[in-house]
């Protein structure tokens, strides 16, 4: 204890030294933050991807077709299970188009929304951000009311609202109507996983399995839930599916462990076919390949200046306490008199410098959860999570070694009986 | 208490610019005892009361402390000892400027295994017996020579030692400030404590019970 209390009183005897010490940490938290926000950002969708389709498999995009069945001659498939009886050894995680017509209480003009149904394993590998609720997540109970979640609307609906589905897709009113309650609204201008057909872009890496919805360029909002959540609902409802689907935009194909090469070249040749209406996106190599550039563009082009910033402020920390541990040695000597070993005065200094740089990590980060709480950050990258917290502290116990490297020097080669008989 | 067997002390031992500041010391220093250490400039009394306060180490001889040989004691052990058994008046004081004098008083009860409570009585007392109370909030800095003379004498025994080590406390000192400090040593003294002082002054050598006398590293004379 008493260690602790000479570190707090020798800070405080060196206030404006420690001051710039924690000011210089803060800088560097701050930037580290922000590369690793701008990192994690784009790699948490690939990673997305990577998790649906495994090493070895496909993203397609489906254009719908609502009347073709399933042909093999034709090979035109509106539903997953036509795609799963194309391509043997594989699983298939979709997203759908959901033909509905909405009953809301207040008038929708334009601003009914378009509809998005996921597979439960492709709205559970990429939560975006958001601006109010949750997320979509897969229900252990069968219900007839369906979770949803809107993007941000000019309609005005929030969380815990209730729209309805009352026809079907021919206008036929539905014996009962389908509720579907809000849970979650999805921040404006945010990465949503699985794009529509017509939304699919062509970067060619992850960017393609993703859109981004603003509501200053698409007046109508999507409303996105689970395709298991409405069966189940219609089910309990309507005793059987009513509600028409069809696989659109973007398909996710993981190839089975035991799938033969010679299908691989099969499902290969048919979505290469005119016949067929699934496009091929890119298959695990490129979206590796070209997602990498895409993950470290603009990164490595800042890498070099953050690299010498940490060098320049690792340096600075070296030179600081070495500063301070020689206009400390003589308290130092006081303290041996009184009781202390001279080996612990390094165990000060490292107390000292643990304060020191744990403080400027425990401000930024505060002030970073307080202006995360609070939406100042929102349409930035900046994120706050375990390997932001893990990096930042790594970046701490370097400062705290290499702030010790010359004091333990200084303190080994100094005696404290010459320092006390010297006069200054 | 203490006892001294040929004690040598040798700086930079075994390098080019050896040098001896002591040669075969032996000495004894009994329990309540006020004992005067003299000699010329040079003459080897502050490395003498450094060895004696664990502050130095020697080269070759025996150091026994109420009977025990503290030889091969390690750092931690010396370390308590200098914490427990000492209090150490150094020549120019050795406060911590910063701090304000009750908490250079506490330092060597913060080092100690005492709890909160009781360093914070023992130091008020100490406060009281030396008689600086009023200055407990200022800043060490701020204080006179005789007034951060006291303050060190009050550290040296906040934590209640049995042995006080003063090197030159008058020395800084005007005649009528000297003559105080010297009446709180005679006080401690009469408490019990064992006081050695390391002094040019006769005066202040003629206030103690024996006076040991130094030439060149050697003990020339212990007379009572």
């Amino acid at each position: 204890m008493h260690l602790w209390k000479m570190s707090k009183m020798e800070i405080s005897n060196n206030m404006i030294l420690c001051m710039f010490i924690m000011f210089q940490s803060i800088i560097v938290i701050i930037a580290l933050l922000l590369g690793i926000s701008v990192f994690t950002s784009r790699y948490d969708k690939y990673k997305a991807v990577h998790d649906l389709i495994g090493d070895e498999g496909v993203v397609l995009n489906a254009q719908h077709f609502m009347w073709a069945g399933s042909n093999p001659d034709n090979m035109i498939c509106c539903e997953k299970k036509e795609i799963e009886e194309l391509f043997p050894n594989t699983k298939i995680f979709s997203t759908y188009n959901v033909w509905a017509t909405y009953d809301y209480e207040d008038i929708w003009d334009n601003y009914e929304p378009k509809t998005i149904a996921y597979d439960n394993e492709v709205a559970a590998t990429f939560v975006p951000d958001m601006d109010d609720g949750r997320w979509l997540k897969e229900s252990d109970n069968k219900s007839s009311v369906v979770e949803a979640v809107i993007t941000n609307n000019k309609a005005g609906i929030e969380v815990g609202d209730e729209i309805y589905i009352t026809t079907d897709f021919f206008g036929e009113q539905l014996e009962e109507k389908i509720t579907i309650k809000i849970v979650g609204v999805v921040s404006d201008n945010t990465y949503i996983i699985g794009a529509p057909a017509s939304y699919v872009e062509e970067y060619d890496d992850v960017r393609d399995c993703f859109f981004m919805y603003s509501i200053d360029f698409d007046v109508r909002p999507y409303l996105f839930f689970l395709k298991e959540d409405l069966r189940n609902a219609e089910n309990e409802l309507l005793g059987s599916p009513h509600i028409t689907t069809a696989i659109s935009g973007i398909q996710f194909i993981n190839f089975d462990n035991d799938i033969k090469s010679s299908e691989i070249d099969y499902i290969e040749s048919v979505i290469s076919s005119e016949k067929c209406n699934l496009d091929k996106k890119m298959n695990m190599d490129q979206v590796m390949k070209n997602s990498k550039k895409y993950i470290w563009n603009q990164l490595d082009e800042v890498l070099p200046i953050f690299i010498g910033l940490l060098v320049l402020i690792i340096m600075s920390v070296i030179c600081s306490s070495a500063m301070m541990t020689r206009s400390q040695l003589k308290n130092y000597a006081i303290y041996y008199t009184v009781g202390l070993k001279w080996s612990d005065c390094i165990k000060i200094q490292i107390l000292q410098q643990s304060i020191l740089q744990f403080g400027a990590f425990i401000i930024t980060s505060v002030v970073f959860l307080f202006m995360l709480k609070f939406n100042v950050l929102d349409n930035t990258v900046f994120e706050f999570s375990i390997i932001h917290i893990g990096i930042c502290l790594l970046y701490v116990f370097l400062c705290i070694f290499a702030s010790i490297i010359l004091p333990y020097r200084i303190i080994n080669n100094s005696s404290p009986k010459n320092i006390l008989v010297t006069k200054v | 208490m203490i006892k001294l067997k040929g004690i040598d002390k040798i700086y930079n031992y075994k390098k080019e610019n050896q040098f001896q500041a002591l040669y075969d010391v032996n000495l004894q220093i009994n329990k309540g005892e006020m004992v005067a250490i003299m000699g010329r400039s040079g003459a080897g009394k502050s490395t003498l009361l450094h060895l004696l306060g664990f502050i130095d180490t020697f080269e070759s001889g025996e150091y026994y402390l109420d009977g025990v040989l503290v030889d091969d004691f390690r750092e931690g052990k010396r370390a308590e000892i200098r914490n427990s058994y000492f209090g150490i008046i150094m020549q120019d004081f050795a406060l911590v400027e910063n701090f304000t004098v009750i908490e250079n008083i506490m330092l060597p009860l913060d080092f100690s295994k005492r709890r909160a409570k009781e360093r914070k009585k023992l130091a008020k007392d100490v406060l009281e017996i030396i008689n600086i109370s009023e200055l407990s909030n200022k800043r060490c800095s701020k204080l006179s020579g005789g007034q951060k003379q006291r303050v060190a004498i009050a550290r040296a025994i906040a934590n209640n030692p049995s042995i006080v080590l003063a090197d030159e406390p008058t020395g800084s000192l005007d005649t009528k400030t000297a003559e105080e400090i010297m009446k709180v040593f005679k006080i401690l003294n009469d408490m019990g404590k064992t006081i050695v002082i390391v002094t040019h002054d006769m005066r202040v050598a003629d206030k103690c019970d024996r006076i040991i006398e130094l030439s060149d590293g050697k003990i020339v004379d212990t007379e009572s």
